[in-house]
């Protein structure tokens, strides 16, 4: 028997694994997919002429193979290992409602995809359900966070300024990725048209210089080299594998196995309390079981819902920790759009190394600009001179002139992309399938969900604004783009088991701890009561070691 | 002004090929079928003079020094579905039907094909005029920019390519040395 078992490997669920070994507990950490290898098993070392097929996915296999993954900007030939195949691992959806689930199944999860963009929440986001009568009131402010959202970035390495906004609280920063002269000229020229907008520098997880801890771990100074997504040798940004996961296996605490698909947890009545999962062997489809004292659900909030949902016993017939009936209910992503323009003149300057961020304008909807909807929504914005890989391009006839603007810097754009928040809305659900399975004989994930009019509203003005402040800095509006997508594009699912003070109409506690079941712990975005509009991934690693501190000392103290 | 319909959050950011404009192409893939490998003697001949006279080397680096029809043959192959090779094979088609004065696109020398093509891309270029036939030129276009400038050669000759910077430095003098360095990102 383990003292705690980890369900996920990815995040959310490295950072309790982590959090739980460091705090000397015998944790297992159950993966339902692959060993990925730090180091070993990337392909950032791949020069551009070595990715197979200019990067690209040949488009049989991308349509047979990839029909969802394929549509993400990030997966390319030289990450295909790190998405899915849609045709081995099946969900459906409404016909008229479709759900774009973008996901990676080992070791590291998505922790070793994401573009690593890391914004604090503020008492403003942790209040605005209860003010509005929305969703499930979060039972815990900014205050309880802040301690572990500068304990999270201390470890991760966050690069940021210190902006002094209340509504996107400041942290323990490395320093900045610069802007560029033209980044910094449309910020003083926004700021001083829109003195209720700030326009600052991104945040983060690189290490755009290294600390001690950090170097400890293997990790070093970020090369500019935007080619994460292939995973980093040098550790430079942060993901499970380059961080949580070393750090918990130097406890000698970790055992990990991975191909371990995690099908239900099992509840003992008697004990009133988890006693562990069942588990399918992803190679060999065998079924075998594991004990623990307390078990961490972070499979990633649409599995941890079905996880929940196929865990029905006597006790718990519609599912596991679900006396509310709100497991896998108040499914919420960021809606997103872009507009992009091109300016006349503008610095005479261009720029080395490949920045792998961007700038940021936070929310300022409903903060310090009033609005026709509920919440708002954060910008993140760049500027670049012409890429030479789009239609524009083509557009320069043939021949040496082509060939001359292609290798001169050109026209200054600039990319503003807006992330709203999406309000939480019960009917917005995940359920299981009755009759479909997956190869393994697990129930499918049946995925309801779509925007309202809040989110409607919202982004369309996200668009009007953004069309504003490029013509408003003297720039033309070339790309605009429909106010809403399909939902999940936002790669930002959350809410299906969410924290609340009433257990009536929530499923964790402020410790995300399950109302139903005391030994068990929910830390990924399945935890969120609402979404905020920020980037949510810092949040969930925030909670996450906030509740294996909390666990690990109501264990030691015998309350569970 | 282009307004996108099916907008990913950062399509604007997808990998080469798709930013080189085939995704018109990927969207309307259906099931496989079977296809015929490699091209003809014929076709390879029209897409080498199409390379060269749309990237010519002279004294610089151009398409022939980075075999690039060699690389847009094998991306038929491995890389276009069925429908999108018979697109753009239709685009190589289409330029080798180019005349002047009774004599043949690829038949015809480096001068005279540079100024076929150049009229053909000015015609091709109004592609609300010219419909699918336009589409699967600027398909055929985008992919001969993508493979030239993902080629070593033009990376390291034509562009300032660093697989490793070493960092980020925000501001550098642009002078009349300065190259664009690699990727969708700028
Ligand atoms: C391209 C991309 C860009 C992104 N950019 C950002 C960004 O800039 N900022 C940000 O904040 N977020 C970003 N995200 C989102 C971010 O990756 C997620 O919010 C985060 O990874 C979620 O953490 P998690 O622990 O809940 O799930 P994951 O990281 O997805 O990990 C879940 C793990 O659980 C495993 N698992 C699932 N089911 C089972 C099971 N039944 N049994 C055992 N194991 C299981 C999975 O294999 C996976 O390893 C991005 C994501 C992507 C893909
Ligand atoms: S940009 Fe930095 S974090 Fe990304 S791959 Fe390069 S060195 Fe690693």
């Amino acid at each position: 028997m383990f003292d705690a078992l980890v369900i996920g490997s990815g995040m959310s669920g490295g950072i309790v694994a982590k959090e739980l070994c460091e705090r000397g507990l015998k944790t297992l950490l159950l993966e339902r997919g692959r060993h990925v290898e730090h180091g070993t098993d990337y392909t950032d070392w791949m020069e551009p002429w070595e990715r197979p097929h200019l990067d690209g996915i040949p488009e049989e296999e991308a349509a047979r193979d990839y029909p969802i993954q394929s549509n993400c900007y990030a997966m390319t030939s030289a990450t295909k290992q790190f998405w899915v195949k849609d045709s081995d691992h099946p969900y459906s959806t409404p016909e008229d409602r479709p759900f774009r689930w973008y996901r990676g199944f080992h070791l590291g999860g998505r922790s070793v995809t994401w573009h690593r963009q890391s914004y604090r929440l503020s008492q403003m986001d942790f209040e605005a359900n209860a003010r509005e009568g929305i969703g499930s009131e979060w039972p815990i402010g900014y205050d309880d966070l802040a301690p572990w959202y500068d304990h999270i970035e201390n470890f991760i390495g966050v690069a940021g300024a210190r902006d002094g906004i209340d509504t996107l609280p400041d942290g323990d920063f490395l320093p900045p990725f610069g802007m560029t002269d033209f980044e910094r000229e449309f910020a003083l020229k926004m700021k001083a048209a829109f003195p209720g907008r700030n326009f600052i520098h991104a945040r983060t997880a690189h290490l755009s210089e290294s600390r001690r801890h950090q170097e400890e771990l293997g990790r070093g100074r970020c090369q500019a080299r935007d080619i994460c997504q292939s995973g980093c040798s040098y550790g430079a940004y942060y993901s499970s594998l380059s961080g949580a996961l070393p750090a918990a296996e130097r406890t000698g605490n970790l055992t990990i196995v991975t191909d371990a698909i995690v099908d239900s947890i099992q509840y003992d009545p008697q004990a009133g309390r988890v006693s562990g999962v069942r588990v399918i062997d992803a190679k060999t489809k065998d079924a075998r079981s594991y004990e623990a004292r307390i078990v961490f659900c972070n499979a990633s909030t649409i599995p941890t819902a079905a996880i929940l949902l196929a865990s029905r016993s006597e006790a718990f017939p519609e599912g596991l920790a679900n006396r509310s009936g709100m497991v896998g209910r108040n499914l919420m992503d960021h809606p997103s759009t872009f507009v992009s323009g091109q300016f006349e003149g503008g610095p005479k300057t261009y720029y080395r190394g490949r920045r792998p961020t961007t700038c940021y304008t936070p929310r300022y909807r409903n903060v310090t600009e009033p609005a026709d909807f509920s919440r708002g929504f954060g910008i993140q914005w760049w500027g670049t001179r012409t890429p030479i890989l789009d239609n524009g391009l083509a557009q320069s006839g043939i021949g040496k002139g082509l060939m001359e603007k292609a290798r001169t810097p050109g026209a200054w754009r600039m990319v503003m992309v807006a992330f709203g928040e999406m309000l939480p809305n019960p009917k917005n659900r995940v359920t299981l399938h009755p009759t479909k399975k997956d190869k393994w004989g697990i129930a499918l994930p049946h995925i309801d969900c779509s925007y309202g009019s809040n989110e409607q509203q919202m982004m369309s003005t996200a668009i009007v604004d953004c069309r504003e402040m490029i013509e408003s800095a003297g720039g033309r509006v070339m790309i605009e783009s429909d106010p809403l997508a399909i939902p999940g594009e936002g790669i930002h699912e959350m809410g299906t088991a969410c924290m609340g003070k009433d257990p009536s109409k929530s499923v964790l506690n402020g410790f995300n701890q399950s109302h139903d079941v005391p030994n068990l712990f929910i830390s990924d975005g399945s935890a969120m009561a609402s979404s905020a509009c920020q980037n949510p991934s810092l949040t969930y690693m925030a909670m996450s070691a906030r509740a294996a501190d909390a666990a690990a000392g109501m264990l030691k103290a015998n309350l569970i | 002004m282009i307004r996108q319909s099916a907008f990913s959050r950062r399509e604007i950011l997808r990998n080469s090929l798709i930013s080189a404009g085939l995704v018109f192409a990927a969207s309307g893939c259906s099931e496989p079928q079977s296809k015929p490998l490699g091209l003809s003697e014929e076709r390879f001949a029209i897409l080498a003079a199409t390379s060269n006279a749309m990237l010519p080397g002279g004294d610089g680096t151009g398409a022939l020094d980075a075999g690039l029809p060699r690389i847009v043959v094998d991306l038929l192959d491995e890389w276009a579905s069925a429908q999108t090779r018979t697109g753009l094979v239709s685009a190589i088609d289409a330029i080798g039907a180019l005349h002047s004065a009774g004599v043949g696109f690829s038949l015809a020398d480096p001068t005279t094909q540079s100024r076929l093509l150049e009229t053909h891309d000015i015609d091709m270029m109004d592609i609300e005029k010219q419909g699918d036939e336009g589409r699967w030129y600027l398909a055929l276009k985008n992919l001969l920019i993508a493979g030239f400038y993902h080629s070593e050669i033009a990376l390291n000759r034509e562009l300032d390519w660093d697989h490793d910077p070493g960092g980020w430095t925000p501001s550098i003098p642009l002078t009349r040395a300065t190259r664009v360095q690699f990727w969708n990102r700028g």
